[in-house]
């Protein structure tokens, strides 16, 4: 199921806000106006219940882990257990995806001048790190390796799952041993895996590194050639010394594997006094355990074998609910399932022209923008949610999900199916019915193919649903679906949503905590062809309205203009209307009753980020 | 009998070079292949990718990675694996003990039913038991191994809770994984409950194997017996007067019993099958489900190796089989 | 898991009919047909199989017209109830229903069945004409050629078929069911080419194949006129027992994933979200469309053993 996602991040995205929470925090969201100041706007409400110190927990998933690669791997399963047990990033995020300090002493803003636009190129980001932090040795933690951790981000021989966003950093320069800069600025070609020159450096969004800087030690890995790392025994089988709470007794891969962890005893070295994460950890084992397949690991939550079940989605609910007296909260977040539509050809035969976009037939959702969004209004995403995702997915209303504060515009209509204004839209724009329901245009029928990853139960019934909505508004859809590696490949790999031989898509995206993520799927210049292979925008939109609003907010670091600029954009990308997400899918977790300060951060977090605070309850 | 053994030996050669080049190149055929892997991670930079297809010798022209396959299956680890970070002989033989126990504890329970059955089948033929037996055997052989798998979970496991769902041990019970360090110091010390925990996740899945092999091998050795009881010695044995017991026993049974022992070998490849899909419903940690997790990453080199592992062990059990007939049997001569 | 050792053994027999038949061929093989047919009619349960499998096969695909006929009981694979998912058996869902979009179980049976059977029956005629033709060649020719021949052959007989066709299916593409017969078909010859080999073997050295050859008749005929009309009767047991085999793979490889896909249904592809919700005891999905298999199978597996008494007059019941 995890590989069906699209990962637009290094940290596949999980989830946000539990469910009992979730209307609370978008209460809180709700009421952000954009008079706020910066700081306010991005300061963290996270507060944690105070721990009591002892006892051992359990917590599992179902798919295997093969190795504590914290900076290559993209499974969920290893970073569960490296991002937040076992390494501390720069800082992680919150349920509303706001920042929440770690390593560092502050958040990087403009209000507290640790980001300064030099130029219209140019900015600098300060990393200032807590004083007198260890590395789990006992050695320091310092300045230097986080400019190595940076470094190794960026060398191809590491293979790092994601290098967005690094590749903005011109320089870096060590002030002191707590003190780094990172000079944001234009690079070349090939530096840090860009693929043509970079003219300017401004990177608005430069709070989504925080999380990826899980801070290596240099002093163990620097005399090993990055391209060992992979295989060596510091990632595959016990990483020493590490920065997190908690350090690796015994790893066993595969997919029984367990991964047994004991407090480490330098964590609170430098954090005393800090807001966030200023005390050792409270647990004195913590176990991360797979269980190989969800059925036995959803026994194991329910017979107490395991405090806390992560990894589980809507259809899993029943399961657990049943004779159980532990909690299955479910989250919403950055994972979005959505419809992608062809704007442009598609390229089914262009194979020799190397999909060109002047090659092959065009889609129906070619220069038709009414259709587009009749097709929208008559999809039933009520139906979808309630049906088929349990009833915890949230339809979506713009683009963005509601999670996404303070960018989503909380005063977006509420998406309601409407097949009547459908029908009309489609009357409107010349596509006449004919006698047995199915609409035709200029002798072109409205029909077109839908796709998605094959093999996926959950998928060919979404597929189904939307196919007998769309025939209410006098649609021929078929599908064809495609085994997700060649479905999700990169464009010169002849990916088949990469090289647009498509009409219509259905997946999920899974995005960073910022908005800026979305603009590479919509921006025109990330149209995918022979010359820019690696652009991301398979859909070919291309609307300059929105080329513009999107790059404004890229290159736009102030808090509140961002916001402005991107409630403009959920309202131009409604009426284009390229892409619309179907719901955000909700992550569900098995939380037994001892489970202490269990907080599915969801984003990049994977719900793991706040491992220092676990504690169970009732220990002495 | 060792010229004809050798000689086998030397004809399987081919055999299995022309099935290594067939899956090597075949595999090539995969749309995608190994790189499609990174589909999940579009934030990997083009010169990321290149280092990796690099480190994997993917940039290699294909004959050389063949060479290159074949020269380490030979000689060295088996390549390593793509996504599991160890050498593909490292993990295959740590998945194969799950398999063979699953495949012996299957055979076992299946003779140990089959035979009886079969033998009682034949001396009371067309009794109320044959019939009963000739129908069940029918109702076995018809059944789809995977789908009587999740007939008896449904069953046993949610219905009336006796068995686990699935695994091979409760990680619970020995603190650690199958076949782990910590898990062999567990299991040194307290064998009887570790070989206990084994016994209950075994039920299910040695059962759902084991039907499907009793009907086949019921009716087989029904009619070998049918066969026996026919033979012109037997009908001495009775007409000297021998107790019924004894003429069953001793010269029938006997004679009986030779092809059914033979017959393991040319079982083999079922039982295997049958393993693969069992194991696929009850997460049994061995190499079938390797293989399916294998294929959904599409980790070249661990499906070759997978594959030519169960090849390599067919090829074997077939040599076998004919050396055993060769034996047992004077009218087949191999000189 | 088609039986090789059952086939195998009687082949034995099977050419001994064979050589009676081969005294006079024109003759004897109408009254050897004849004779098959009045055998096979009193198999105490061929009979009835074959007319329970004629029934399943009607009822299957006349799907659409079952449909057009009781749209409230029957539903096309496209059509479902949303506010029915995950009910058990009632009235109107006779199997109940998935727990995805609510789909009527028993009209997917139905419709299901056509591309089961189809898959079957297609993949065997595939690995037939290929079977046949590869064996005939290496048996009847011999020495080196069929040295060739079986040692490739065996190249295919030595990997389990279950291993290679999820992996041919992801060659292919998306898996139509032509393109699953295709596959099954690809993979299920050799058997039968080496059923039709050792038939060959022992018949081209019979009296008429020696006749045929000195009167400068030509191999091909010889092969197809003389020497295959002898062999048919293994040829057919092991093609009734592969339609059965592969009618199993092809469930297990849906079931998986691999294989037919929706908005097709087979029988497999039925079942391929229903251990996901095992646990919560939907025992109507899971049942029902393997009942479906396994009811079929048992009536191939009774027609195939019927054929082999019918064409094999030695056997010993």
């Amino acid at each position: 199921m995890e590989e069906s996602i699209r990962r637009w991040w290094s940290r596949p995205t999980v989830a946000i806000g539990v469910g009992a929470m979730a209307s609370v925090l978008l209460a809180a969201c709700g009421g952000t106006n954009p008079g706020n100041t910066t700081s306010a706007s991005i300061n963290s409400s996270y507060s944690p219940a105070k721990g009591t110190t002892g006892g051992q927990l359990v917590y599992s998933d179902w798919e295997p882990v093969q190795d504590l690669n914290v900076l290559t791997s993209s499974a969920q399963t290893t970073l569960q257990v490296a991002v937040g047990p076992i390494w501390s990033a720069l800082w992680g995020f919150d349920a509303q995806n706001k920042p929440i300090p770690d390593l560092v002493t502050d958040v990087p803003t403009t209000d507290n001048g640790m980001v300064k636009k030099i130029d219209d190129k140019h900015m600098d980001v300060t990393i200032k790190l807590k004083s007198g932090l260890k590395w789990s040795d006992g050695s320091a933690l310092t300045a230097n390796d986080v400019k190595f951790t940076v470094d190794a981000i960026c060398n191809p021989d590491v293979g790092a799952s994601s290098q967005l966003g690094f590749d903005h950093i011109a320089s870096q320069e060590v002030k002191d041993s707590t003190t780094l800069i990172w000079h944001f600025g234009p690079n070349k070609s090939g530096t840090c895996g860009l693929s043509s020159d970079l003219t300017s450096g401004i990177y608005s969004p430069y709070l989504i590194l925080g999380l990826s800087v899980t801070v290596v030690p240099q002093a163990a890995l620097s005399n090993l050639a990055p391209k060992n790392w992979a295989t060596s025994d510091y990632f595959t089988k016990k990483p020493t010394p590490t920065s997190g709470p908690y350090m690796v007794q015994d790893f066993t891969p595969g997919p029984s594997a367990i991964v047994t962890l004991v407090p480490n005893p330098n964590y609170a070295a430098g954090r005393s006094g800090a807001k966030f994460f200023g005390h050792a950890p409270y647990l004195q084992k913590l176990t991360y355990k797979i269980y190989g397949d969800k059925s036995s690991q959803i026994a194991g939550i329910k017979s107490g074998d395991t405090d806390l079940g992560l990894d589980l989605i809507a259809k899993d609910l029943p399961s657990i609910q049943s004779g159980w007296n532990g909690k299955a909260v479910y989250a919403n977040g950055l994972l979005n399932e959505g419809i992608y539509m062809n704007l442009s050809n598609n390229e089914s035969a262009c194979k020799a022209q190397q999909y060109a976009e002047t090659c092959g037939t065009p889609t129906v959702f070619k220069d038709d923008k009414l259709l587009r969004q009749a097709v929208q209004l008559a999809s039933d995403l009520d139906a979808m949610n309630t049906q088929l995702v349990g009833g915890i997915g949230k339809p979506m209303n713009t683009f963005l999900p509601s999670t996404l504060s303070p960018y989503y515009d909380t005063s977006a209509p509420k998406f309601v199916r409407n097949v009547t204004k459908a029908n009309s839209l489609l009357d409107q724009d010349g596509w006449t019915k004919n006698a047995d329901g199915t609409r035709s245009k200029n002798g072109k029928k409205l029909a077109w193919v839908i796709s998605t990853t094959s093999g996926n139960p959950q998928r060919a019934a979404e597929e189904e649903l939307l196919i007998s909505n769309w025939k209410d508004i006098g649609a021929t859809v078929t599908t064809k679906n495609w085994p997700a590696g060649q479905f999700f490949d990169g464009f010169t790999n002849g990916g088949i949503n990469a090289t647009g031989q498509y009409d219509m898509s259905l997946y999920a995206n899974s995005f960073a905590p910022d908005p800026d993520s979305w603009a590479s799927l919509a921006i025109s210049s990330q149209i995918p062809t022979a010359a820019n292979p690696s652009g991301s925008n398979w859909d070919r939109m291309r609307d300059p309205k929105l080329d513009d609003l999107l790059t404004k907010g890229e290159n736009t670091i102030d808090i509140n203009s961002r916001i402005s600029l991107y409630k403009q954009a959920q309202t131009e990308w409604a009426d284009y209307m390229g892409y619309f997400g179907l719901y955000e899918r909700p992550d569900v977790f098995g939380v037994g009753n001892n489970f202490g300060n269990f907080y599915p951060t969801a984003n990049t977090c994977v719900s793991t980020c706040n491992a220092a605070d676990w504690y169970k309850k009732g220990a002495s | 009998m060792v010229g004809f053994v050798g000689r086998r030996l030397l004809q399987s050669i081919p055999t299995l070079l022309l099935i290594s080049l067939l899956l090597f190149f075949g595999m090539q055929a995969v749309p995608g292949g190994p790189l499609s892997a990174f589909a999940f991670r579009p934030g990997m930079s083009q010169a990321a990718r290149q280092a990796i297809i690099h480190q994997w010798g993917l940039d290699q022209p294909i004959y050389v990675q063949y060479l290159q396959w074949a020269k380490s299956m030979v000689t060295g680890n088996w390549q390593f694996s793509f996504f599991m970070h160890r050498s593909v002989r490292e993990v295959i033989f740590s998945r194969l003990p799950a398999t063979v126990i699953l495949m012996v504890t299957a055979y076992v329970i299946q003779q140990v039913i089959a035979l009886p059955a079969g033998i009682i089948a034949a001396l009371k033929r067309y009794s109320f038991f044959d019939q009963a037996l000739t129908f069940f055997s029918y109702v076995g052989y018809s059944m789809p191994t995977f789908w009587l798998g999740l007939m008896l979970l449904l069953i046993f496991a949610v219905f009336v809770p006796i068995f686990p769902v699935a695994g091979i041990i409760n990680v619970r019970l020995s603190g650690a994984p199958f076949l782990t360090s910590d898990y062999n110091a567990w299991f040194g010390q307290n064998p009887i409950a570790g070989i206990l925990d084994i016994m209950v996740h075994i039920v299910l899945p040695a059962t759902t194997i084991a039907i499907v092999g009793i009907a086949g091998d019921s009716r087989f050795m029904r009619s070998s017996m049918l066969d026996a009881i026919h033979q012109d010695y037997v009908r001495t044995a009775r007409a000297k007067g021998l107790s019924e017991r004894v003429v069953v026993l001793k010269h029938a049974l006997r004679n009986a019993l030779l092809p059914v022992v033979t017959n393991i070998a040319i079982e083999l490849p079922l039982l295997f099958s049958g393993a693969v899909v069992t194991e696929a419903i009850f997460s049994w940690p061995g190499m079938g489900q390797l293989f399916f997790q294998a294929l959904e990453a599409f980790d070249y080199p661990l499906l070759m190796g997978i594959l030519s592992v169960s090849a390599i062990l067919i090829v074997l059990f077939n040599l076998l089989a004919d050396i055993a007939y060769a034996y047992i049997d004077p009218r087949i001569s191999y000189a | 898991m088609l039986d090789t050792r059952q086939v195998g053994g009687e082949s034995l027999g099977a050419v001994t009919a064979g050589a009676l038949a081969g005294d006079d061929v024109t003759v004897r093989q109408f009254s050897f047909r004849e004779l098959t047919y009045r055998r096979f009619m009193s198999h105490p349960t061929a009979k009835w199989a074959l007319l329970a499998l004629g029934i399943l096969i009607v009822a299957c695909y006349g799907a659409p017209l079952w449909h057009l006929l009781f749209p409230n009981y029957i539903q096309a694979p496209d059509q479902f109830s949303l506010l029915d998912a995950g009910t058990g058996p009632s009235l109107k869902h006779l199997f109940g229903t998935d727990s995805y979009n609510g789909h009527d179980i028993f009209s997917l049976v139905l419709y299901g069945g056509r591309f089961s059977i189809f898959i079957g029956i297609g993949s065997m005629v595939i690995a037939a004409i290929i079977g046949v033709t590869w064996g005939a060649t290496a048996g009847y020719f011999g020495h080196a050629l069929d040295a060739l021949l079986m040692r490739i052959t065996d190249v295919f007989l030595t990997i389990p078929a279950l291993l290679l066709v999820p992996l041919a299916a992801r060659v292919f593409g998306e898996a139509s069911p032509w393109k699953i017969a295709l596959i099954f078909g690809l993979l299920s010859w050799p058997s039968i080419s080496r059923i039709v080999r050792s038939q060959f073997l022992s018949l081209r050295e019979m009296q008429f194949a020696e006749a045929a050859r000195a009167l400068g008749v030509p191999n091909r005929r010889i092969i197809f006129r003389h020497l295959l009309p002898n062999a048919v009767g293994p040829i057919v047991v092991a093609f009734t027992l592969g339609i059965a085999n592969n009618i199993v793979l092809e469930a297990f490889v849906s079931f998986l994933g691999f294989g037919i896909q929706p908005p097709n249904y087979s029988w497999g592809s039925t079942l391929a979200g229903a251990q996901g919700v095992l646990v919560q005891g939907n025992w109507w999905w899971i049942t029902f469309p393997g009942l479906a298999v396994v009811v079929t199978v048992l009536c191939i597996n009774f027609i195939g053993d019927g054929l082999r008494d019918a064409l094999d007059p030695k056997i010993i019941r």
